[in-house]
């Protein structure tokens, strides 16, 4: 019951943002806690809109987006807890990382000599080329360094859009050790990705968002098994389909089948079921399997098939 | 397993201190209020770098110093029959028609308009900083360039022209071009706030507007930047400023040129406090 005397870390209401004929973003509904929560989503499903929403950086058309229960949007006070990780890379080229940091220390209003900056820049790895100009760097050079500028002054809500794009392996690993440590010491962790693996890797929670809306939210291996479970289609090319397909077709796991350019199609509603009972079905009909492709195995197709259902 | 972030599986990173006994709480009212005048400074800085680092920069020196590489070339021609005449007719058709505004037009539309082209701007946005003084950071550097620039170019002009022979005409042509290089520069440097195409809107202001409506309606004068700045330098050359041709008088360009410097101000600043980043995905 207390805990209900304070708002969530992030609260998103209803939110909706059109530009034009265009929904970006449609009747989005979440609450954010401490932890790490991915969000994700295809290419252009709203995730950046979303982020920037909850960044403040845009007004929504409907609902409500707060941080802390006050309106993240047209007020700058916000920031004192939020740090954002822009998805574009553009930086002041100009400037040196470590320059870059102690702009983003002194704007916000972090005494200088605090060692804010050095520990930001440590954190990310940036300490030895810190004095270098940011147009030197690689990508995900830069993107370390929007990371430390965004982590300066420890916020309670840290907010990034791709954070892993143009990292190597390990400068990867190290951002997920990073963001389940701040996690780990409380902190509100908001990350999109349109990569599965990588939100499998560092997220407790998902919410995953297809075409604008919330198509699922929730602990990630709930959504794992929905994804796991859903129907599967596969093609197979054998020596004999249409003895294999009879076959098949007596299963009840099997819920279509289809002869498609002299390749057999199969629809499948249990995955594990059916790779376990087609080696089998082949062997017992006298059919050898040439080949076996699963058709469906797109994130697009995964994320549409939890739009649907 | 992969749902919930196992503890064996962290590892401490470097720099941070270990695991805090609680969350920090999130208060329902910020506690600590927006920055003010303490982050002029790195703003002032961080302008300054983008725009004085760019290599616009030199053509737009190249720009403000026209007027006195023209005074050059006519003090090398020979004697001139009328210097103050000519000083005049240089000031009124060359810099305060086509230099100061082009000049403030692009200092004041690169200022800010660049960094929210390529993006840059979501670092300056993404902060507790009164939007207002990161409008009138990006004003002060922008006017203080175009100031130093035109306003050195003007000095070396009329020094060489008339010399210290008619030193109210050139402390008035002084004054006009600092006050009309302000008032452009905080005008577009808010133009460039309120749509991405400030530059061919302020073209338009220039060349459409001053250069054509208000100097064939009289009426339309006192809405303009470079009538202000001519009443200015009316004004203080007093009996010096011979052909210099100004319907306003000098209190009432002063007021003008702060007045539409200040509504370009407020008027950003406001745009600034409601900006939405475009980019979506």
């Amino acid at each position: 019951m207390s805990a209900k005397a304070t708002p969530p870390a992030v609260s998103v209401r209803a939110v909706a943002k059109w530009y034009g004929n265009v929904v970006a973003v449609n009747d989005v509904t979440f609450d954010l806690e401490p932890g790490v929560t991915g969000l994700l989503g295809p290419n252009g499903a709203g995730k950046s809109t979303l982020l920037h929403l909850i960044a403040g950086l845009l007004r929504p058309s409907a609902g409500s987006v707060t941080v802390g229960g006050n309106p993240s949007f047209g007020d700058p006070a916000v920031y004192r807890r939020v740090g954002l990780v822009p998805e574009r890379e553009a930086v002041f080229p100009y400037l040196t990382a470590r320059e870059f940091v102690r702009l983003s220390a002194r704007l916000q209003g972090l005494p200088l000599g605090s060692g804010a900056i050095d520990r930001a820049l440590e954190t990310v790895e940036l300490s030895m080329a810190a004095d270098r100009e940011l147009a030197t760097y690689s990508k995900g050079m830069r993107q370390r360094a929007k990371v430390a500028a965004a982590l300066v002054h420890d916020p309670a809500v840290l907010v990034l859009d791709e954070p892993f794009n143009g990292m190597d392996p390990r400068q990867r690993l190290h951002m997920m050790a990073l963001l389940r440590e701040l996690a780990g010491r409380g902190r509100v962790i908001l990350f999109s990705s349109h990569i599965l693996e990588e939100v499998e890797r560092v997220a407790e929670r998902v919410l995953v968002v297809v075409a604008g809306r919330l198509a699922a939210s929730g602990d990630f291996r709930e959504i794992r098994r929905l994804m796991t479970d859903r129907p599967h289609s596969f093609t197979l090319r054998t020596s004999d389909d249409r003895a294999l397909a009879s076959r098949l077709a007596g299963r009840p796991t099997i819920s279509g089948l289809a002869f498609e350019g002299g390749r057999l199609d199969v629809r499948t509603t249990d995955f594990a079921a059916f790779t376990r009972e087609l080696p089998v079905l082949a062997r017992d009909a006298g059919v050898s399997i040439f080949e076996l492709a699963p058709a469906d195995e797109s994130l697009e197709s995964v994320f549409d098939y939890l739009v649907r259902r | 397993m992969s749902g919930s972030p196992s503890s064996a599986g962290r590892r401490p990173v470097p720099g941070w201190p270990a695991a805090a006994p609680s969350p920090p709480p999130l208060p329902r009212r910020p506690s600590a209020p927006v920055l003010g005048a303490s982050v002029l400074g790195p703003l002032v800085d961080l302008t300054a770098r983008g725009l004085l680092g760019r290599r616009r920069i030199i053509l737009v020196g190249l720009l403000g110093l026209a007027p006195a590489g023209v005074a050059i070339i006519l003090v090398l021609g020979g004697e001139l029959a009328a210097p103050a005449e000519v000083t005049r007719q240089l000031y009124d058709s060359l810099v305060l028609t086509t230099v100061v505004p082009l000049v403030a037009l692009i200092l004041g539309t690169t200022a800010i308009g660049a960094e929210i082209d390529d993006g840059t701007v979501i670092h300056l946005l993404a902060k507790p900083v009164g939007r207002a003084w990161i409008v009138l950071a990006k004003m002060l550097v922008a006017g203080a360039a175009g100031v130093m620039i035109c306003a050195t170019s003007v000095l070396v002009t009329g020094l060489l022209l008339v010399g210290l022979d008619e030193p109210r005409l050139v402390l008035g042509m002084l004054a006009g071009t600092v006050v009309s290089v302000v008032a452009y520069t905080a005008v577009f440097v808010t133009l460039s706030v309120w749509t991405g195409r400030a530059l061919i809107a302020g073209l338009g202001y220039v060349l459409l507007w001053e250069g054509f409506i208000a100097s064939f309606f009289s009426g339309t004068r006192l809405l303009s930047i470079r009538e202000y700045g001519l009443a200015v330098a009316a004004g203080i050359a007093g009996p010096e400023a011979g052909s210099l041709p100004s319907d306003v008088t000098l209190a009432t360009g002063l007021v003008l040129a702060m007045l539409v410097t200040a509504v370009a101000f407020v008027l950003g600043a406001r745009r600034l406090a409601r900006f939405e980043i475009s980019d979506a995905g």
